[in-house]
Order: structure tokens, then C-alpha cells, then sequence
């Protein structure tokens, strides 16, 4: 199979439909991994990604490579990467503004930065230092936001532009996360998608959120991946893609993993916006 | 520093920055998901809640050393062992450190069995002298709890009504080709293959197995190694 995704949707792979894809083989734009998953020395799921890579185009989605982090790249990581990129081919590979190794350990979740001179050198210089370790484009994913930082000088979304000015990466929008940022942040996601650099995303991500309430008993958006993409979001995306034109859109799910073919459905129903907002422009 | 701030907060005593919890609660509820997926049957044994309270307790405790989370848990068992809560269930460390047995079996190195064919190349005089190497998802587990029974049953029922646990137990894990396998052996077979595994050669481990096991028969044994796919490599 190619490597190149084509403009179409397709889902973040699960361990629990591995068999129900090699025997069903629905229809699907491309499948998405996190890379961490499959950096094991062998065994059964490395077995069968060949045999799902010999039916669909893969997405590499890295989740630990602290990108925004203030300690040097692990280059033992960046390695594991790089072995994921020669063995398996995939048509795009894409990582987080985020951050989460620390001098004590992994911390296992995507931690936001401050949006600042500094921290633009940090990323910058980490972005281009995988892309040529791994020699090839990466793509910048926006991360959720539940709090602002004083001290940022910038906003997120002139940050992501003067990276991909500076690095030459590619943009991941995540369209969940800009949703659940401005309203956790009291701002506008139309303001943050005409500052930000649309004409370089190569791919989406989609996926549902969490509504709860914070120590202030304020409702903040937590982006869980637990649930269908929600209507507010579907309709940003389709203004996003009114502007983009198609592009390769996955639907995330890690937690409350449904039966593979809701996940196929919610793909479709992707496709679909994606066809009549081409029609209407 | 802002990122030893984050990060005190994070595993630590929390800074009461508001919606600061929102990323500690992910750390630990990513961790907890880890291992809840390394150690699926030590949660059937003592329901979520309780497997809940004890993971995040684990990982309030132990940060993760990688970013591969796959790796992460690999001391949960000589945590729950020296868990209070779970004192009176003596099993539990021992079905972890099975289910861990078997996680790294499933993600330890491909390697292809030798068939018995093998010695047939061996000169009958190179025997005694001849050297095994496993294949490197090959775990032995030895235990009084009953904790590989334990293991299988929850395999087949989630809730078996009634447990008859073997006094004692040796049991294999490893992964000969795409799925991990498990098989339970006699106590002598266990010395021998343990003994073999440790370095021996076949006449020490024999002599060393005899010695315990006076009936001990060699060649089921020696058949066995090569029926079960366990050996990669033999060497005079």
C-alpha cells in the first residue's frame, strides 16, 4: 500500500480491533498509531501493523518526544522513532507542542508551555533536530489548553506560524483542541483560525471531550478522547475544510473504545463533510 | 522554574493553581490506564476500585522511567506485595509478577525454535558438553499460591466459584511465534529446564536434577525442550 494518506478519514488504531480490521477491511483514508505503542522489541502488534500497513497508508503519532520540553531530545527515543519511520513507511509522522520528560522521569501527559522568546528557540531547535534525525517533515500538533500563562508573550497560534517560518514542519490541527481552548480560555477559535497557519496543515485530528467543572465550579472542556466528536466541533471543522480544502482527518478514541465500525461510521460521516464543503466552495 | 513547578505539582504535594488538577489527574490516570492494561486479572481479582486506589498509589509513587509507557509497571508486583491493603490476599503479587511474566513475553525479541533435528548433528561424545540457549520471551515461574491456575482460570470465567490451588506450581511463558503460551510441567522438568536456562550444560543438568529427582527420565524432558519451541541456538 502507499504511504501518502489520501484526503480522507481514517482512524487512530486500537488493540481491540486489530483482528476485525485484517477480516473486515472497511473502507478508511489511513490508520493512525501512537508511536509509543509499537516500541516493544517484537511480538504479536508489530506482526500485525505490517499486515494492516499492506491494506492501509499509516499515520505516525508520537506522544513522548517532549518536543517543548526545557531537556535535551532523547536520542534513544528519537532512535525508536526512526526505526517505527524505516520498518513501517508511514505518510506523515506528527508530535505535540508539549511537553513531558523531566529530569525525574516521563510524566506521561502533554503539559503545556508558556508561550514565550525562550521557549520559541527550544521548540524551534528540537523541531529541527528530529526533522533531521529522522529526515523528514514533522508536523506541530496544538495542544489543549486548560490554563494561560502569564508570562507567554504571544499567542498559540502566531507561535505555531513563526515555527513552521523558521523549522519549514508541517501542522497537525488538532480542531478538538482549539474548540476546548477557547472555551476553556475565554477566547475565540475563529480569532485563533485566522492567526493561524492554515495553508500548511496536512492533516486533522477529531475526537470528542469531556464537559466538567473545575475548583472554581466553572465548566472547563477536558479533551479525553472518550467520546463521538461533538456537534460544536463538527462544525468547525467543516469551516476549517471550507478553507483547507479535503484533507486526511482522524477520528481519535482512546478511552471508552467503541466497536470498530461506530468509529468507521463517525469516519464517514467526516468524508461527508468534508465532499459537501468542497461542493460549496 | 516553571517546568519544576509543573512538575512538583504534578506527582507531588499540588500547587493550588486552579484547573492544575486537570493535568495531575491525567498523569495518574494515564499511568493507572498502563497498568490496568499490563495486569488485567489482578484487577478481576480485586475489582476496579480497589485496583484503582492501588495503581494510583503505585504511581503517585513510581514516575515513569520512559516515555514507552509499555515498560511502565514493571515493579508493580513487589509493590503489591508490600501493599497493606492487599495483605491478605497472598496471591496477588504472585498472579502480578505472572501477568508481568507474560506482558514481557509478549513484547520481548522474534526469534525462530530449533527443531530436535538439530542434535542430530551433535556427536553422541559432544552431548554431555552441549549448551541451550532459550528463546528470549522464555520466562519460568515457580510459586506456591497458585497463581498460574489462577491466571488460567480467569481466562476462561471471570468469576470462577470454586478454586482448588495446587500446593505447587511451574509454569513457562513464552512466545514461540505470533501468541504468548503458557504450560504448566512437573517439578523435575522445571529443575532441569532451570538449569539449562541458568547455563548449564546437559550432563551438569542432568547430574544436578537427578539429584533432587532421583526418577528424573531425560528424554520426555530433552523432547519436550524442542516440542514446546523454547530453544533458539544449541551449542557444544
Amino acid at each position: 500500500m502507499d504511504s501518502k494518506l489520501p484526503p480522507l478519514a481514517g482512524i487512530g488504531l486500537k488493540n481491540e480491533h486489530i483482528r476485525a480490521l485484517l477480516e473486515q477491511q472497511p473502507a478508511l483514508g489511513f490508520v493512525e498509531i501512537h508511536a509509543e505503542n509499537y516500541m516493544g522489541d517484537g511480538g504479536p502488534l508489530l506482526r500485525y501493523l505490517e499486515r494492516l500497513r499492506e491494506i492501509y497508508p499509516l499515520s505516525l503519532h508520537g506522544v513522548g518526544l517532549s518536543i517543548g520540553g526545557p531537556r535535551a531530545l532523547d536520542r534513544t527515543h528519537l532512535q525508536r522513532l526512526r526505526n517505527l519511520n524505516e520498518r513501517f513507511s508511514p505518510g506523515l509522522f506528527s508530535e505535540h507542542l508539549a511537553w513531558s520528560t523531566h529530569d525525574t522521569g516521563f510524566l506521561a501527559d502533554l503539559l503545556p508551555l508558556p508561550y514565550t522568546k525562550a521557549t520559541f528557540e527550544r521548540v524551534r531547535d528540537h523541531i529541527a533536530e528530529t526533522q533531521e534525525f529522522m529526515g523528514r517533515q514533522m508536523l506541530l500538533e496544538n495542544p489543549a489548553s486548560y490554563l494561560a500563562f502569564d508570562d507567554s508573550t504571544m499567542g498559540e497560534a502566531e507561535f505555531i506560524s513563526r515555527l513552521v517560518d523558521a523549522t519549514g514542519c508541517g501542522l497537525l490541527l488538532d480542531v478538538n483542541n482549539v474548540f476546548v481552548s477557547a472555551r476553556n480560555l475565554k477566547t475565540s477559535s475563529q480569532d485563533y483560525l485566522n492567526a493561524y497557519p492554515l495553508a500548511h496543515v496536512q492533516e486533522i485530528h477529531l475526537a470528542g471531550h469531556e464537559i466538567a467543572t473545575d475548583d472554581n465550579a466553572e465548566t472547563v472542556l477536558i479533551d479525553d478522547h472518550g467520546s463521538p466528536v461533538s456537534d460544536d466541533v463538527w462544525g468547525l471543522y467543516a469551516e476549517v475544510i471550507e478553507r483547507t480544502g479535503p484533507l486526511p482527518t482522524l477520528i481519535e478514541r482512546d478511552n471508552n473504545v467503541p466497536p470498530l465500525m461506530e468509529l468507521v461510521a463517525e469516519a464517514d460521516y467526516a468524508n461527508r463533510i468534508s465532499q459537501s464543503r468542497r461542493k460549496a466552495a | 522554574m516553571l517546568e519544576h513547578d509543573f512538575n512538583d505539582g504534578l506527582l507531588g504535594e499540588a500547587t493550588p493553581h486552579l484547573r492544575f488538577s486537570i493535568y495531575r489527574n491525567n498523569v495518574s490516570q494515564a499511568l493507572v490506564g498502563a497498568l490496568r492494561v499490563r495486569f488485567p486479572i489482578v484487577e478481576q481479582l480485586v475489582g476496579p476500585q480497589f485496583f484503582s486506589a492501588m495503581a494510583g498509589a503505585y504511581a503517585a509513587a513510581h514516575k515513569p522511567s520512559s516515555a514507552v509507557l509499555i515498560h511502565y509497571g514493571a515493579s508493580f508486583a513487589e509493590y503489591i506485595a508490600g501493599y497493606e491493603a492487599a495483605a491478605t490476599l497472598p496471591y496477588l503479587a504472585d498472579v502480578a509478577r505472572f501477568e508481568n511474566a507474560w506482558w514481557q513475553a509478549y513484547h520481548a525479541f522474534e526469534a525462530v525454535p530449533l527443531e530436535i533435528s538439530a542434535l542430530a548433528a551433535i556427536a553422541p561424545e559432544d552431548l554431555g558438553g552441549l549448551k541451550f540457549a532459550f528463546h528470549p520471551s522464555f520466562h519460568m515461574l515457580q510459586n506456591s499460591n497458585g497463581a498460574a491456575s489462577i491466571w488460567q482460570w480467569h481466562q476462561i470465567a471471570n468469576n470462577p466459584a470454586h478454586l482448588e490451588v495446587p500446593s505447587q506450581e511451574f509454569a513457562l511463558v513464552w512466545r514461540p511465534h505470533a501468541e504468548v503460551a503458557v504450560r504448566l510441567i512437573e517439578a523435575d522438568g522445571f529443575c532441569f529446564f532451570e538449569a539449562l536456562k541458568s547455563g548449564a550444560d546437559l550432563e551438569s543438568a542432568v547430574l544436578k536434577t537427578l539429584e533432587q529427582f532421583p526418577a528424573f527420565d531425560l528424554q520426555p524432558n530433552l523432547a519436550a525442550l524442542f516440542q514446546l519451541e523454547l530453544i533458539t541456538g544449541v551449542t557444544p
